[in-house]
C-alpha cells in the first residue's frame, strides 16, 4: 500500500531531512513512526500525499509511482488520504462544522451527505455540541480534535497522523489513539507518527524508528 | 512488511466519487454565486469602487462608439440624398457615341437608374424655367446631353472606381455630385470605428486589470484556505471557482451600471444633437436600454471572467504547490 525504496529528500540548503528510507506498509496495517524532534517524521509522511516529492528514491502508493504520476491526479489522491496535520492548517474564522466538512464539499458530497458525515465525524471526537463555534474560540486541545474529525471524515483509505495528541492530556490522547485503532480495525491503513513514547508501547503496533533522516531499526510488534 | 498488495489503478472505481457529483458540482457553482453576491454586502466599499471604475472605463468607448454609428447614419442619409451624379457629355458627342455611352451604363452595377435629358429636352425645361419661348428653337443647341445617375449605394467603394471611370471617359466633359463630401463624411465615420474599437481594446485591458488588482487582494486574503483545500485534495478548478464568479458578476454589474452612464449621456445630450440631425432628415437612435444593459452587461462579464481566470491561475502557479 505505502512502499518506500530508497526514498531521499533533500532541502535546498543540502540538508537531508530523509536520507534512504526503504519500508513497506501493506494495506490495513497500522504503523507508527517515531524518532526524536528533527528525525524526519513530517518529512516522511508529507510524501505519502505527494505534498513534497523525494529527492531520489521512489514513493508507491497502491503500485503507483508518484514521480511518475501527473500533478492533476494529486487531488484524486489526496482524497483518498486523511491527513492529520501537526501545525493545524484550520481555517481560524470559519465554524467548526465547516472545517470539517470542507473534505467533503473539495470531494463534491451532497449537502445531506456532507451534514450527515460531518456530524458524525464530529461525534466521534467529541465536539459535537460544539459544531457551531469559530476556530479561534477553541482551546489548542479542541483544535487538535477538530484537524482528526476532519482527517476522519472522508473515510480514507489511508490515514496519515502527524503527532495527534501533542495538545491532548493523557486520557483525550488515548481516547484519539483508540479512535486511529478503530480505523484500522475497519482496513484503513494507518500510519501515526508520535514520539509519545509512552502511549505508542500500549499498542500492539509495529514502529519505524528514525534517527536524523534515516531508518534507525523497525520494532514489530509484540 | 511485504510488496505484493496494490491499490486499484488510479482511475478505478476507488477513486470515483461516489455521489452524484453533477448535482454536487451544481451545488458548488450555486455556493459560489451566492458567494460572490454575499461578498457585495460583506465588502461594499472595494466591491462597489471597483464596479464603479468598470462602469467608467466601459462608458467612454460605449460613448464613442454610438456616436461613431449616429455620425455613420446621418452619413448614410446625406449620402443617399447625394446619391446622383450629373453626367455632362461633350456636346461634339455624335448619336452613335451617346448610344455606347448608354449601353455602357446600363451595364454598371452600381446604377440604381439613369435617365437621359437630351439637348431638346434641356433646351425645353431651360425654356421652360426662363419663360422664353424663341429659346426652343435655338440652332444649333449648345447644351449637352445630361445623365441623371442614381446610385444604389453611394458609400460603396466600387462607386468611387465608377466615379473615376466617368470622369476618364473621354465622351464626359463634366461631372457634377457631392462623393468629396460623402467621403470625407466616410473617412471620419472610419476614424472613429477605428478608434473606438482601439479605446475599446484599451479600456478592456484596463477592466481586466481593475478587476484583477481586487481579485488579488481577495486572493491574498483566502491564501491559507487555498492551500488547504490543496492539501486535502481540491483541484485547481475548485479553487477557481469562486474567482471566476467573483470577477464575472463584478464585470457583470460594472458592465450594466456603464450601460445606464451611457444611456443618462445620450438622453441628455438627444435633444441638441436631434435638433442638428434633423435638419439632415434624421434622427439620433439610441439602442433600447435593455439592450445597452445586455450588450455592457456581457461585456463586463467576459473581461471580469477573464481577469479572473488570468489573475487566478498566475496566483495559484506561484503560491500553490501542486
Ligand atoms: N523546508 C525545509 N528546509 C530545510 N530543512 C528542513 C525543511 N523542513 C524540514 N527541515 C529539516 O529536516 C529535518 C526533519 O524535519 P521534520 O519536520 O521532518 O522533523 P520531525 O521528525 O517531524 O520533527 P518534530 O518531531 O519536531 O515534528 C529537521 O532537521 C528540519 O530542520
Ligand atoms: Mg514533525
Amino acid at each position: 500500500m505505502i512502499e518506500f525504496d530508497g526514498a531521499s529528500r533533500r532541502f535546498s540548503n543540502g540538508h537531508f531531512g530523509l536520507q534512504d528510507v526503504s519500508f513497506h506498509i501493506p494495506e490495513g496495517r497500522m504503523v507508527f513512526i517515531t524518532g526524536h524532534s528533527g528525525s524526519g517524521k513530517s518529512t516522511l509522511l508529507r510524501l505519502i500525499p505527494a505534498l513534497d516529492h523525494p529527492t531520489s528514491g521512489t514513493v508507491r502508493i497502491g503500485g503507483h509511482d508518484l514521480k511518475k504520476m501527473p500533478a492533476h491526479q494529486y487531488p484524486k489522491l489526496r482524497r483518498q488520504i486523511g491527513v492529520v496535520f501537526q501545525d493545524h492548517h484550520l481555517l481560524p474564522n470559519r465554524r467548526v462544522f465547516d472545517n470539517v466538512a470542507l473534505p467533503l464539499q473539495v470531494s463534491g458530497f451532497l449537502s445531506g451527505d456532507i451534514r450527515r458525515r460531518t456530524e458524525a465525524a464530529l461525534d466521534k471526537v467529541g465536539l459535537l455540541n460544539r459544531q457551531r463555534a469559530r476556530i479561534d474560540e477553541l482551546s489548542g486541545g479542541e483544535q487538535q480534535r477538530v484537524n482528526i474529525a476532519r482527517a476522519l471524515v472522508n473515510r480514507p483509505k489511508i490515514l496519515l497522523a502527524d503527532e495527534p495528541t501533542g495538545n491532548l492530556d493523557p486520557e483525550l490522547s488515548r481516547e484519539i489513539f483508540n479512535q486511529f485503532a478503530q480505523f484500522h480495525a475497519v482496513g484503513v491503513t494507518v500510519v501515526i507518527a508520535s514520539h509519545d513514547l509512552h502511549l505508542l508501547k500500549t499498542y500492539a503496533v509495529p514502529r519505524i524508528v528514525l534517527n536524523q533522516g534515516r531508518i534507525s531499526h523497525i520494532e514489530e510488534a509484540f | 512488511m511485504s510488496p505484493q498488495d496494490h491499490l486499484p489503478k488510479a482511475n478505478s472505481k476507488m477513486l470515483q466519487p461516489k455521489h452524484g457529483s453533477l448535482t454536487a458540482w451544481q451545488a458548488h457553482h450555486i455556493r459560489c454565486f451566492k458567494d460572490a453576491l454575499w461578498r457585495l454586502v460583506r465588502k461594499p466599499m472595494s466591491a462597489w469602487a471597483t464596479i464603479f471604475a468598470i462602469a467608467v472605463v466601459l462608458a467612454l468607448p460605449g460613448f464613442i462608439m454610438t456616436l461613431a454609428s449616429q455620425i455613420k447614419h446621418i452619413g448614410g442619409v446625406w449620402a443617399s440624398e447625394q446619391g446622383q451624379i450629373n453626367v455632362f457629355l461633350h456636346t461634339q458627342a455624335t448619336p452613335s457615341d451617346i448610344q455606347t455611352f448608354k449601353t455602357w451604363l446600363n451595364e454598371q452595377p452600381q446604377i440604381k437608374s439613369s435617365q437621359e435629358i437630351t439637348p431638346q429636352a434641356g433646351l425645353l425645361e431651360l425654356a421652360n424655367r426662363l419663360q422664353i419661348q424663341q429659346i426652343t428653337t435655338l440652332d444649333p443647341n449648345p447644351l449637352p446631353t445630361v445623365f441623371l445617375i442614381h446610385l444604389k449605394d453611394p458609400s460603396n467603394q466600387a462607386t468611387l472606381t465608377l466615379r473615376q471611370a466617368l470622369s476618364n471617359n473621354p465622351l464626359v466633359a463634366n461631372l457634377s455630385e457631392g462623393g468629396e463630401w460623402i467621403k470625407r463624411l466616410q473617412d471620419i465615420s472610419r476614424f472613429f470605428d477605428h478608434l473606438s474599437w482601439w479605446i475599446l481594446g484599451l479600456f478592456g485591458l484596463t477592466v481586466i486589470f481593475v478587476v484583477g488588482n481586487t481579485l488579488r487582494l481577495e486572493l491574498q486574503e483566502r491564501r491559507e484556505e487555498l492551500l488547504l483545500i490543496g492539501l486535502i485534495g481540491g483541484t485547481r478548478r475548485y479553487m477557481l471557482r469562486p474567482l471566476l464568479y467573483d470577477g464575472a458578476i463584478t464585470g457583470l454589474l460594472g458592465g450594466i451600471l456603464a450601460s445606464v452612464l451611457v444611456f443618462a449621456l445620450l438622453t441628455a445630450l438627444a435633444a441638441p444633437v436631434n435638433q442638428f440631425a434633423a435638419g439632415y432628415g434624421t434622427q439620433i437612435t439610441v439602442l433600447p436600454p435593455i439592450l445597452l444593459s445586455l450588450l455592457f452587461g456581457l461585456i463586463g462579464l467576459v473581461l471580469g471572467w477573464l481577469s479572473a481566470q488570468i489573475m487566478g491561475i498566475n496566483f495559484l502557479r506561484k503560491s500553490v504547490p501542486a
